[in-house]
Formats: C-alpha cells, structure tokens, sequence
C-alpha cells in the first residue's frame, strides 16, 4: 500500500519533470547572456549566471549590447508578433462565427448535412499535400502575404474544430427551451439571441480560445504563404541566426518562450473541454 | 463522457417551425460555412487535376492556366509508383509514427492509469503534465534542437546519470537523429493520448470496476476484463488521431533536422516539401497530394465509422 | 456463512461525521436491514463491511476475525449494487462467469456452476443474450447470480428494490425472500423503505445522522420503538406524536392535551406506570393511527373529543383527520368507516399502545427495561 502509493507518485513527478524540463530549460535559456548559451562538456549552466534581458531586448530592438555587433537584425520580432496576434484573432473570428452559426443551423434546422464529415475531411489531410493548388489560388487572388490571405486559410482549416465543438455544446442545451419559445410566438431571430446564445456564451468563449490556440500553433501555413510582411512568429524565429555565431539561442528562447505563454495560459482555461476538442467531440470529459 | 446523439437527428426544431422558414434559416446559418468549404474544395481541386496532367512548373515563367502546353496524361500518376524516394520517406514516415504512437500509448494509458484514482494535488500535477501538448510545435522543435546538441543538457544528464562521458552530436547521426525526432515527437504528444485515454478510464462506471473487486478480481483483471473492453472505442480513436496526425508530421522535423542528416528524418510531409520547394515540380507534387488525399478519405470514413459506433454501444440506462 | 460485528465504527469524510460509533452484531445466517433515510450513514456502513471504504475508527470482525485491514476482494463478499453494475459489455453468461475467470478456475468447473446457478436464479434460457438487454428483475437475479457463484460467506444488497416501480416491487420482495431462504446466508440490506424493510428483514437496524437508534427484530423496533425517530420512521401514515402534560400525583394521573381535553390514566394501567417514570410534567406522547378506535362522542370511556377535519379513503383503510389545528391527529380505521366533515367522533387510545417520549432527547420513556436493544 505504501510503496505503491510512493512508486505512483514517483512515476508521477518523473512525468513532470520530463514534461516541464524542455520548458524551462528554454526558459532558462531566455535569460542567459550569450557566453552561457552552450558550454563545454561537463560545464553546463543549467541557471543563468548572470540573468539578463539583453535576449528580449534583442528580439524586440534588433540590437543588444550584449550580442555580438555583427548581429544587428533589421527587422525586429515586434512585427511577427503582431502578424501572429492579428491573424490569430481574425481567423478565431471567423471560424467560431461561420463554426457556430453552421453547428447551429445543422443541430436545429437540419441542414448542412454534408458539413459533419466534410469538415473533419478537411482537417485530416496532411496541409503539405493540398499546399499547391492553395498557393496557386492563393497567388492568382493576390493573397500571399497579406493579413487577410493568412487569416482567411487559419480561418477555414480550423472551422471543422469550431462546428464540431460547437455543435457538441449545441446538443446539450436542452431544446425544449426554445420550442417552448417558438410556440409563444417569438421569432427565430429572437430565439437565437434572446435563448440559444446567452445558454452557450461559456461554450463559445472554450470554442474560441482553443481554435485561438490552433491558429498561433501554426507553422506550415505561414511558412508557405507569407514571404516578410506577415511572417508570423515561428517562421521568424527559424530564421533568427547569424551569419557568423550560427543559432542566436538566446534569441530564439526569449522569443519561444513569448510564443508559448498564450496558448500555455488559454489551455490551461479550457482544459476541461479539450478532451472534445481534440476528438472532434467525440469523447468528452 | 457519451457521444453526441442529436447529430443523428438533426433539425429537431425545423418541425415546429415549419418547413419553408426552417429552409430559408438553415441555408442563412449554414451558408457561409458551406461557402467557405466550396471554395478550398472546388478551385483547388479543379486545378490540382488539372495541374497534375501535365509537366508544368513555375520556373517555365507560364502562369498555371497555360499548364495544357505541358500536356502529359497520367505520367504524374505513373511516376509516383515509380518514386522510390516517395516510399522511402513514406516507409520512413511509417516506421517513425509508428514508433512514435506505440512509445505516446505505452506511456500516456500508464499514466492515465496512475490518474484514475484522486489524490492530493492531482488537478495541479494533471495540468502540468498537459503542458508540452501546448506548446507551439514548431518551438517543441526548436526545444529538442537545444536540449539534443552535442554540450546539451540531454547528454549532460546521460554522462552524470551513467558516468561516462557522453557527447554524440544527436542530430547528425542518422540512428540518434532519428530518437531524437521521435523523442520531441512523443514529448508533445504523449498528453494528448494521456488526456483522451484518462477521460475514456474515467468514463468506466465505478460501480462495475468495485462490483468486479468485490467478485474478486485484481487491479489488472479489472484492467484487462472491464476498463480496456469498455473503452476499446476510445483506444481507437486516440490510435487513429494520433496515426493521422502523425502522418503530417513536418514542424518538429523540419526545424530540428530538415529530414537529415541525408534524408534519415525525410518524412512524407518533408519530401513534398522538397519536392515543392527544392525542384519546384508542382505537376507531380499535386498529383501526389491528389492520391494521398484519396488515401485518407478511406481513412476518414472508417474512423468516422467507429465513431458511430461508439455512438450506439452506449449501455441500456441501467 | 459468517456472522458481522461492528465495534464502535467511525467515518468521517473531511469534517462530515457520516456513521459514529456504531457498534453491531448480526448473527450468522441473519437477514439484516439497515434502515434509515438517505445520508444516514447505512450505504457507508455497509461499503465498510464490503471494504470499499475503510472506517476512519473501529474494528469489523467476519467470525469474530477481524478483517479491517483485509482488502474488498479477499473478504468473500457478494454485494448487489442499487443499478447492480452489470457488466454490460459482457453476456450474460459471461457476467455470472466473473468471479470464476478471475479465479482461473477450469472452464469445465465454470461451465457447470455457471448453468446451476442460472437454473437457481431461472436464467438459463437468457445465458447466451448481451446482459444490457436483460429486464430490471432479471438483471436484479444476475447481480445476485453473479455474486453468490463465487459462494460468498456475506451478502450485502444496497437498496436493490429502489430502481423498480411499486408494482413490481412486491413481486421482488417475495423473489429476494426466497432467495434469501435458498441461500441460506448471512445477508445485510440496505433500504429507505421501512415497509420493505418490515417485511424481509429478520432484525432492522435503524440508523439516522450516523447514530443507530435501535436494533431489533420488525415487531419491536415497531411495537416499542426506542425513541421519537424511529417512531415516527416506522409505519406508514407515521405515528400520531402531540405534546402533552402530565398532572395529578402518585397514581392518579391524568393527560392534558391543550384545547382537545383530557385523558384519566387508570392506575393499574401499563401507561401509569410508565408516566410514573417520567421526570418531567411535559411529555410527547405518541399513538399509531390503527391503535385507536373511534367512538360515538357519548362514549363513556375516557378518550378525547375531535372533529373530523379531513377523510381520505385508501381502498380498504380510511385515514381520518381529526382536530385542524394542533394538536392533529391521524387515525385509521380498518373498514370504510362513513363520517361527515365536522362530526366530532370520541378517540379511545388503549392505553398499552400509547407511547411516550422525552420531549428534550426523544428517548422512550418506559417503566420498565425489557426491551433495550440498542
């Protein structure tokens, strides 16, 4: 009873450990002045010695001090961290709203019956298989490179996410309610905003805030579809290296780490729900 | 946990409403989302079979409509079964996920396993243990690129822990570069089947699992007789997603190793990539996306399949 | 078949005492009840006699062994769950065939046992059916089926009548009584429903707040029941419990209910005696509805004068209310008995069948101590 209570807790902190180890060493590695960055064998420096921001400053001002002058960068990560942010939102927005509007056209009038299978299709394919004719679609509208173009593609390949969840918080909201409100006479309209919406308001909120997360998570999208303007913050980061010192890991770590801190903070508010998510509501917890 | 039901009996409330304005509403509410969907289905689509007909690329300085001048037929098609390095990478591919998904099963139902039961600061340990499943992939990447240098700190931990010195560069050789891959793999995505496996494990009633204790059974006859044939559907699903997902394998891959040393890493998503931007042979690459996507619908529908099926397993309300 | 003591058990969840000290023994071959409303404590004792749950404090001895320390699956206990936890993803068959499997026992051994004890429990013709598809009653047999294959020495049944509808349940009551009889073991049960509990137990415990409140057989915990609770749990309409005092002295008493009058207390009568025991002049004073009998207002006999105030006629019984206000009174009389709103009736409450209370603990107040059981 004992030793299987300590074996469990064992195994237990071994998996945290394992699982916030990378974290924090780039976490680590966001602080460390460039001597620090790698070490000879057996003199590694698992805390920064001398903490420093010179990293932050770095990515945010393009130059620091501390950093080699050859490294002056033109541009700085302010503007790929917007990219991110603005796109990010901007497709949330149109996948939850087209999402959930559709979830609730199919879940109470029926139609869309295409939509359900459609879109988990859509989501299965591997992006790289089906990036060519996108490119060249994309080209032909004059959509590389643009806010709208990348918001636009996030937008579509994470509706299917958007419906499903949508429409699993749908089938839960008992619909008596509304019918009972059809037959007092009110508008379908009226019963939308005045019954359906204010009852699945937390469930949009979860449906948002994880599609938020699948937008800022993306790499390949951007990577295909911008070229400078709106590169987004993983594209940057890869291309964030020196011609003479190689990786600027330092750099990178400052800025993966502002990379990780959203999605880290809206997963842990919706993690109830990610379970449904992740399977396209088909399991939840 | 239970699947949902009304998916099956859509437009309950279009009875009430009458059919006409049910009509108009549903096509005003679904609208845009069936909008959308045509238009990433049906241009690309045209333009991917027609592409992949001929031998166009960009570097002949046409724009893709002039593609007929290129006309060839099926050679694309022809090719693919030909293209060795194709198979490689998706042997490779296979081989990887494969790995991969056995190594995030193994550990994420032995965990599950250890969460089943409450105790102190489970909650806490629970989100923490969720993390990496968070993390940007491509950063996931960039994380393993730093922990995997020859000074790292992974080797650090394998000298101190074995005692010996122990400095290989991880991702310049082929077999390491290869762990190392899997490992950043199986790190961001162990929680995920952890998550899915632990809420199929919770959703067994507890009444069965302390009905078959008091039978007489132990913690792993309840396992293997209880708890793993009641969530078999949930085991399914977490294998399919996972091996699909698995299938796109590029961020992680791409920033730690871009398929090498040589194409020791070269993944499917990798070699297109390759294909793509390397040789810019877009004829040939739509006519393998073309296929592959033909693959996965197969997929799809078998995976949708279990879905209902699990749908209808739901036990008699006992 | 084993005999169950239970030695000053305590549980606690958090800062929720949910049984206190709570001592008990039931004799082998016994059919106990544990009675009591929902979150007394009677599902919590009896998960610790099965080993779901372990007490906080006290001691379970099985045959006087004590097993506080023994997990649930070594104890040798069949259990029936209150939905029965099928398992649904087996067959039938395979359902009764679990505690066997799990012993590894041979499959020759397996396949016999398994078809006596579908003939005992009349599941043979279903044996090969998915178990989901199964019937209440009939998956209420394969709970037990599968239960008693194993040969347990105790079983526990928690509420296992409560999922089914009351016309059924009669028909299941005399179902568990038989089994009861054919299994010939120590069976404790756990109920809300004093009629069920009446009608098979051989002794009931009556538990409330995770205190026992009386222990004895079905005629004493109804006929003397220990204190105002299990007084007033018992019996069905409750029994009739108003406030009364007591006035005269030595043997010539007399009971003052307010504004409905005033009884004399004949001084040989067993009721004199036990008012004799009081120490206080207020008292609680309690009669079943079917104890007392309905005169015409002239009766001489001493008894109190009401009105009727409400009459609802249940098949063959009729409860009559008497007196609007306090003090109320319930009484049921065993024909269809005819009377007007309004018609004042004289109650004869026979003095051998009227309880009294300790208004302040609600313990019985008795003159003598036959029937302590508690």
């Amino acid at each position: 009873m004992k030793l299987s209570t300590l074996l469990r807790h064992g195994a237990i902190w071994l998996a945290v450990f394992v699982a916030l180890f990378p974290i924090a060493w780039m976490a680590s590695m966001a602080f460390k002045p460039p001597l620090e960055w790698t070490a000879a064998a057996g003199n590694i420096t698992w805390l920064p010695k001398a903490p420093t921001l010179a990293n932050f400053e770095y990515i945010f001002f393009g130059t620091s001090d501390a950093y080699p002058s050859s490294t002056v960068m033109e541009k700085t990560a302010l503007r790929p961290i917007f990219a991110s942010l603005l796109v990010s939102t901007i497709a949330t927005m149109i996948a939850t709203v087209v999402g959930s509007l559709a979830a609730y056209g199919y879940s109470r009038h029926g139609y869309g019956k295409s939509l359900p299978l459609a879109l988990v299709q859509l989501r299965m394919f591997p992006p790289l298989a089906v990036i060519i004719p996108i490119m060249i679609m994309w080209a032909y509208l004059a959509l590389i490179d643009t806010w709208w173009g990348l918001s636009l593609i996030y937008g579509i390949v994470t509706l299917p996410f958007a419906f499903w969840l949508m429409l699993t918080f749908l089938e839960e909201v008992p619909i008596e309610l509304e019918e009972a409100a059809l037959i007092e006479g009110a508008s379908p309209s009226r019963i939308f905003y005045r019954i359906t919406l204010p009852l699945v308001k937390p469930a949009l909120a979860t449906t948002a805030l994880f599609v938020f997360i699948l937008n800022w998570s993306d790499y390949i999208l951007a990577l295909m579809l911008t070229r400078s303007k709106w590169i987004t913050i993983p594209v940057f980061m890869n291309d964030l290296n020196s011609a003479q010192t190689g990786q600027l890991y330092g750099a990178k770590a400052a800025l993966g780490l502002i990379a990780i801190v959203p999605p880290l903070i809206l997963g842990v508010l919706i993690q109830k729900h990610l379970v449904r998510g992740l399977t396209f509501g088909a399991l939840k917890q | 946990m239970s699947s949902g039901h009304a998916a099956k009996t859509p437009g309950k409330l279009s009875e009430s409403l009458g059919e006409r304005k049910s009509r108009r509403i549903g096509w005003l509410l679904t609208g845009p989302a069936q909008a959308l969907l045509l238009f990433i289905v049906v241009f690309p689509t045209i333009v991917t079979v027609y592409v992949s007909l001929t031998l166009w690329t960009p570097l002949d300085g046409q724009p893709w409509t002039q593609a007929y001048r290129w006309f060839a037929w099926f050679d694309n098609y022809v090719e693919i079964f030909h293209d060795a390095k194709l198979f490689s990478a998706l042997g490779r591919t296979l081989f990887m996920v494969a790995i991969a998904v056995a190594l995030e099963f193994a550990l994420g139902f032995g965990l599950a396993l250890l969460f089943v039961d409450r105790f102190r600061f489970r909650p806490i340990y629970y989100t923490l243990i969720l993390m990496p499943m968070m993390v940007v992939p491509a950063v996931a990447g960039y994380m393993f690129l730093m922990l995997f240098q020859s000074t790292g700190p992974i080797n650090q931990i394998i000298s101190a822990v074995s005692g010996q010195t122990f400095d290989p560069t991880w991702l310049a050789n082929e077999r390491l570069a290869v762990s190392a891959v899997i490992t950043a793999e199986v790190w961001q995505w162990t929680p995920m089947v952890f998550l899915i496996l632990l809420a199929g494990l919770m959703s067994v009633p507890e009444d069965q699992v302390k009905a078959a204790r008091l039978l007489g059974a132990n913690e792993l006859q309840i396992l293997r007789r209880i708890s793993i044939p009641r969530i078999k559907v949930v085991i399914a699903i977490a294998l399919g997603i996972r091996l699909i997902e698995g299938l796109k394998l590029f961020d992680i891959m791409y920033i730690m190793t871009r398929g090498g040393p040589g194409v020791a890493t070269e993944t499917l998503s990798l070699y297109i990539y390759k294909r793509t931007y390397g040789d810019l042979e877009w004829a040939y690459v739509s006519a393998l996306g073309l296929t592959i996507v033909l693959a996965m619908s197969l997929v799809a529908l078998c995976l949708l399949e279990l879905a209902k099926r699990r749908g209808r397993q739901r036990p008699a309300g006992v | 078949m084993a005999s169950i003591e239970l030695i000053d058990i305590k549980k606690t969840f958090g800062t929720v005492v949910a049984v206190d000290n709570l001592s008990l023994e039931i004799k082998d071959s016994e059919f106990v009840a544990l009675l009591g409303p929902s979150g007394c404590g009677k599902s919590t004792t009896m998960n610790m006699i099965a080993g779901i749950e372990s007490p906080t404090s006290g001691e379970i001895r099985f045959d006087g062994r004590d097993i506080s320390n023994l997990p649930a699956n070594k104890r040798g206990i069949g259990f029936v769950f209150q939905n029965y936890a099928i398992f649904t993803h087996l067959s039938v068959r395979e359902n009764l065939a679990f505690a066997l499997r799990v012993r590894a026992t041979p499959q020759r051994d397996i396949d016999k046992r398994v078809a006596d004890i579908a003939e005992l429990m009349r599941l043979t013709n279903k044996l090969d059916w998915p178990s989901s598809r199964l019937s209440v009653n009939e998956m209420q047999k394969l709970a037990i089926g599968r239960s008693a294959i194993a040969k347990p020495a105790i079983f526990l049944l928690d509420e296992p009548l409560s999922n089914v509808d009351a016309a059924f349940r009669a028909f299941m009551r005399t179902e568990l009584k038989h089994l009861q009889h054919t299994l010939n073991q120590t069976m404790v049960y756990v109920t809300h429903d004093q009629i069920e509990a009446m009608s098979l137990a051989d002794r009931i415990a009556v538990i409330d707040k995770g205190v026992l409140q009386q222990f004895g057989t079905p005629e004493q915990v109804y006929n003397t029941p220990a204190n105002k609770f299990v007084a007033n749990f018992m019996g069905s309409p409750s029994m009739n419990l108003i406030e009364a005092t007591v006035n005269g002295e030595g043997s010539l008493l007399s009971l003052h209910f307010g504004a409905a009058g005033a009884i004399p207390v004949a001084p040989t009568s067993i009721l004199c005696s036990h008012l004799q025991a009081c120490r206080t002049r207020n008292i609680l004073f309690g009669v079943r509805p079917e104890d007392i009998a309905l005169s015409a207002p002239d009766d001489p006999r001493p008894g109190l004068v009401m009105q009727a105030s409400f009459v609802e006629p249940i098949g063959p019984r009729t409860t009559i209310h008497f007196g609007g206000s306090v003090p109320a009174l319930k009484v049921i009389t065993q024909k269809r008995f005819v009377t007007e709103l309004g018609e004042a009736h004289k109650l004869l409450m026979p003095e051998d069948k009227c309880h009294l209370f300790d208004p302040a603990s609600g313990k019985a107040i008795r003159a003598e101590v036959a029937h302590v059981d508690a």
